[in-house]
């Protein structure tokens, strides 16, 4: 009967197929055993047909076999048999002994003749497939823990990125404090010094004179020090203001170039400006930080450079959208080694066993006040032939900004007033107010009243009302700005003119308090003739 | 159309009788008690797709589906949410998860599970209303709710049998849906069979 029935023609069609198939009837006995399954199970056609399937594979008479077969050949629904819960359906060995993994599907087959069906086995090797995703899924766990490991490594770049920028921060504000504390002390240094040199009565021998002249260079060594600390920690800090406006790049140059032409004297310097035919270029910049910027340069080239020397300041439009300044001299130049540590802080080059006077940090300013301004900084140098700074910046399109008159406007004398006049100062150190003291014993006519605390100050200005109040601004008890409000409320004394004099020297402090109303701010350390100035004009 | 306390009492009947089954065979097969409910079974006519993925919470799902023929010809399907697909996988082959539909190995698996649980189902429905079933192989696919269903709901008159489920295998609890989408007429030829008892 087996062997008539593998005979038919359309099952022989069943050895052709690269898949196990296998048929078995109701009784259990196999009807059906295709080649490709002999070859993968080793067992014979001719041995199992016929026999029941139990006899070579024992598990189909347990549990949950016997119960699914059955629901095939009560004609029911196909069953799977899926690779992971019946790992040994048929077992049929690979080479090297291990079973292949296989898919079996169970379908309900009537033969025309039979009056029960069949239940036909589809069994697909999926080993290959298997092992490829074994494969794929412990590929994927790697990468997945090597991107985890990634992730961990970017957060604690991160986090330690982000502890370098707050310490930086840190850093800064730290020099902004200790930048103010500095000044406190060096306006007794630097005001005492100009009051021993301004002593016609009591004139200093020469050699008295010589090193009156020392302390006082020293100190404004030490100034400018402060001065750009302060600076390049604000710029660091993020907190400078930058007002950008319409600036004129060729009259901004050629006031820094005239006002650079004393300084020139002393080494016989040639300084010069060169620009394009098209003059009138505006960039957006704020105009007194571009102007420091092209000072520090042309201060440099001057400083550096050799005795009868050149520099030459350019400007053209590149003709893309952007104009490009030049500032070359035939100084001393840097070599190859030390450019990339050029703009790096407190780097000094080129200087040889010379003295010349600097901090270190000028050009590290300059290269963060032109990129913060939009723009671009480079420089070529050779040593021993000179140096070429050059900036580059968008051009401002289709705008035409006034012409800042900043600096070049010469305020007119005024003559100074003989009528008696009180000045009220406002300061809690002793020393500061001996200072402003011994200052205006120049002005005979003005007399000095003074107060150790605003609150007290305030009272003596509503009782006398003083023709000028000189108001420091960090004091303890009240502040500068306080007690400034406190007297524009009162009728008495609100028209008083209030000068601040404080060691606050940011933009933004001097900004803040001109805002309100101060009529001026003197920062310390005091400049003695600017100081008087400043008095006479506002008591004239 | 109108379906009787009755009629839809003993669709719930059907449906538990069915699951009851497939429980007993997946605890037998897998050696682990499993527990299978049909807490609700709901049918509607017309349906809005839309509104009932809402409100059955269902979005992207793991489904095993099977064509049936008989006097009231069809599509039944088992749909699981994707997250809880893996995790059943998991737990009856004892392995960590992983994504079903990159895996045609656990597709298989949980093919084989659905299998049971539809087979379970529709013999309970040929057994007791003494019809005879003819099926396709069953089908995994991974698609939205709507497009699953709409696939099979050519024409507006469709009516579709919607039987929550609950399994609870070794701890986990799996929530999925057992639907059962009807031809054209092919409700109301149910309802004849089950009046017919």
């Amino acid at each position: 009967m087996s062997q008539n029935t593998v005979q038919h023609p359309s099952f022989l069609l069943l050895n052709h197929i690269p898949e196990g198939i296998f048929i078995i009837k109701q009784d259990g006995c196999v009807l059906v055993w295709n080649r490709c399954l002999e070859n993968w199970s080793g067992i014979k056609g001719k041995k199992i047909i016929g026999e029941k399937i139990t006899q070579f594979f024992p598990h189909f008479g347990e549990p949950p076999y016997p119960d699914r077969l059955e629901n095939i050949f009560q004609n029911g629904p196909p069953v799977i048999f899926s690779s992971q819960l019946h790992k040994h359906v048929i077992p049929c060995p690979l080479q090297d002994g291990s079973l292949r993994i296989l898919h079996t599907i169970v379908t309900s087959y009537k033969a025309p003749e039979e009056v029960t069906p069949y239940a036909l086995f589809t069994i697909q090797d999926v080993t290959n497939q298997t092992f490829q995703i074994r494969e794929y899924n412990s590929l994927h766990k790697k990468l997945k823990e090597e991107i985890q490991q990634r992730k961990e490594a970017e957060n604690k770049i991160l986090k330690a990125k982000q502890e370098a920028e707050k310490a930086n921060r840190a850093k800064s504000t730290f020099l902004s404090q200790m930048s103010h504390e500095f000044r406190t002390p060096l306006n007794s240094i630097l005001g005492f010094t100009q009051l021993l040199q301004r002593d016609f009565k009591s004139p200093l021998n020469s050699q008295q004179s010589k090193n009156l002249e020392r302390v006082a260079a020293a100190g404004k060594h030490l100034l400018g020090l402060i001065n750009e600390v302060l600076d390049l920690a604000t710029i660091e800090a993020g907190k400078t203001n930058f007002t950008p406006e319409p600036v004129h790049i060729q009259a901004v140059l050629q006031e820094v170039v005239s006002l650079s032409q004393p300084s020139t004297k002393t080494n016989k310097i040639f300084l010069n400006i060169e620009g394009t035919q098209q003059s009138d270029i505006f960039i957006e910049a704020d105009y007194l930080r571009i102007r420091q910027v092209f000072f520090n340069l042309i201060s440099n080239a001057i400083k550096f450079n050799k005795p009868q020397g050149s520099v030459y300041v350019r400007f053209a439009n590149t003709g893309n959208g952007k104009i490009r300044i030049y500032v070359e001299d035939t100084g001393v130049g840097i070599s190859e080694e030390d450019l990339p540590r050029l703009f790096n802080p407190f780097e000094r080059f080129g200087t040889g066993s010379t003295f010349v006077e600097g901090t270190g940090i000028g050009l590290t300013i300059c290269r963060n006040l032109v990129e913060s301004m939009g723009g671009q900084i480079k420089v070529v140098s050779a040593l021993g032939k000179g140096s070429t700074f050059t900036l580059e910046f968008p051009v401002l399109n289709n705008q035409r900004g006034e012409v800042p008159a900043k600096g070049l406007s010469v305020a007119p004398g005024k003559e100074l007033s003989l009528k008696e006049k009180r000045i009220l100062y406002i300061e809690d150190i002793d020393t500061n107010i001996e200072l402003v003291r011994q200052i205006l014993l120049d002005r005979p006519n003005y007399q000095l009243i003074h107060s150790l605390s605003a609150s007290r100050g305030i009272e003596i200005a509503l009782n006398e009302t003083p023709d000028l109040i000189l108001m420091d601004i960090n004091m303890p008890e009240m502040d500068g700005l306080t007690a400034f409000n406190k007297l524009a409320e009162k009728p008495e004394t609100k028209s008083i003119p209030v000068i601040a004099v404080s060691a606050d020297a940011m933009g933004t402090d001097i900004e803040k308090a001109l805002n309100i109303g101060f009529r001026s701010y003197i920062t310390k350390p005091i400049n003695v003739d600017k100081f008087l100035e400043t008095i006479d004009s506002l008591l004239a | 159309m109108k379906i009787t306390e009755e009629q839809l009492d003993t669709i719930k009947e059907l449906f538990n009788i069915g699951v009851g089954r497939a429980a007993n065979t997946l605890s037998t097969m897998l050696n682990s008690f499993i527990q299978l409910e049909i807490p609700t079974v709901e049918i509607y006519t017309n349906p809005d797709y839309s509104e009932l993925k809402k409100r059955l919470n269902l979005d992207q799902v793991s489904t095993i589906m099977m064509d049936y023929e008989s006097t009231f010809s069809g599509s039944v399907f088992l749909m699981i949410p994707p997250e809880s697909a893996t995790n059943l996988v998991s737990a009856l082959v004892n392995e960590e998860p992983g994504p079903i539909s990159l895996d045609p190995v656990r597709a298989g698996t949980l093919c084989e599970v659905g299998n049971m649980i539809i087979n379970s189902l529709m013999g309970s429905f040929s057994n007791v209303l003494q019809e005879t079933v003819n099926y396709s192989l069953p089908e995994y696919k991974e698609s939205t709710f709507e497009n699953i269903l709409l696939e099979k709901s050519e024409q507006k008159e469709t009516s579709i049998c919607i039987a929550n489920t609950t399994m609870k295998i070794q701890e986990l609890e799996i929530r999925g849906n057992l639907i059962i989408v009807f031809k054209v007429g092919h409700l109301e030829k149910l309802l004849a069979s089950i009046d017919a008892i």
